[in-house]
């Protein structure tokens, strides 16, 4: 059985990426280290919320080494409590509209619901080791 | 031995999850427990806790599969007592499970590679919701 791959990795910055509520922007475990392992055959793609606070964390972080500058999404704070309608428009717009290519990786899973209710593929993301195990299941990776 | 402990969940209702397995592996590892049994109680009518692979798709089928056995908008009579709308909820919460028991070997949760704990509120209004940690063994 084939297994369709997904060139677009969309990954939530808060909680993902990046620990929620930390004074000291750091990584969550493990997760820099995958951003690295999938930054050569993968498109990612980092949403943000709040980007003031944002924007600084992700300059500590120095996320450009992982993820393109130009591969960051702000939305608005509105977006913590509604549908991603506003983000999955602008996704459409950057990679061409094809929802079957994109796997969004959030640990809210009533954002996950959401986003598979509008034909794109989710992940709730607790940890690096099972978001690493998730995608080889997938066929992401290897 | 029989230690009991409680976790407080911030939940905002309406259909919340929340995977409390790593809570559960340090309540029994800080416990001494070595073997036995944890149990996770939920103290609501209107959740559940049950043992499921914590995956996204699979929590649209369980949302989805619910609203067909029990829609949220059907007629229920434990709506006559005038002060809660959520009979639907509490219909859910009877079929599901307020409880659950996880074997314990060598100071260890016998959970499978994909299983975990996970608690469901299905309640409207966001409210702290209560659970109770218990294991029981030597």
């Amino acid at each position: 059985m084939s297994r369709a791959r997904a060139p677009h990795l969309v990954f939530r910055f808060h909680g993902v990426v990046m620990r929620e509520a930390h004074e000291v922007p750091s990584f969550t475990p493990g997760m820099e280290v995958l951003l690295k392992e999938l930054s050569g055959d993968f498109t990612q793609w980092l949403f943000c919320e709040g980007a003031g606070e944002d924007t600084a964390a992700l300059e500590n972080l120095r996320l450009e080494r992982l993820i393109p500058a130009d591969k960051w999404l702000f939305a608005s704070g509105r977006f913590r409590a509604d549908l991603p309608n506003e983000l999955i428009k602008e996704l459409m717009a950057r990679t061409g509209g094809r929802r079957e290519e994109l796997l969004w990786i959030d640990d809210r899973p009533a954002v996950t619901s959401s986003v598979i209710r509008a034909g794109i593929n989710a992940v709730i993301f607790v940890d690096a080791f099972r978001l690493r195990r998730n995608l080889v299941l997938r066929g992401v990776i290897k | 031995m029989v230690k009991t402990g409680r976790i407080q969940i911030e939940s905002a209702g309406k259909f919340s999850t929340f995977v409390i397995t790593e809570e559960a592996k340090r309540f029994v590892s800080e416990s001494g427990l070595r073997e036995g049994s944890l149990t996770v109680f939920l103290q609501h009518t209107t959740g559940s806790v049950m043992i499921v692979e914590h995956e996204a798709g699979f929590l649209v089928d369980l949302e989805d599969t619910l609203e067909r056995l029990v829609p949220l908008e059907g007629a229920y009579r434990h709506h006559l007592v005038g002060y809660d709308r959520n009979g639907a909820v509490h219909v859910r919460s009877a079929l599901l499970s307020a409880s659950v028991t996880v074997p314990v070997q060598d100071g260890k949760l016998l959970l499978g590679t994909y299983q975990d704990i996970m608690v469901l509120d299905m309640q409207h209004e966001s409210a702290p919701r209560s659970l109770i940690l218990q294991v029981m063994g030597e």
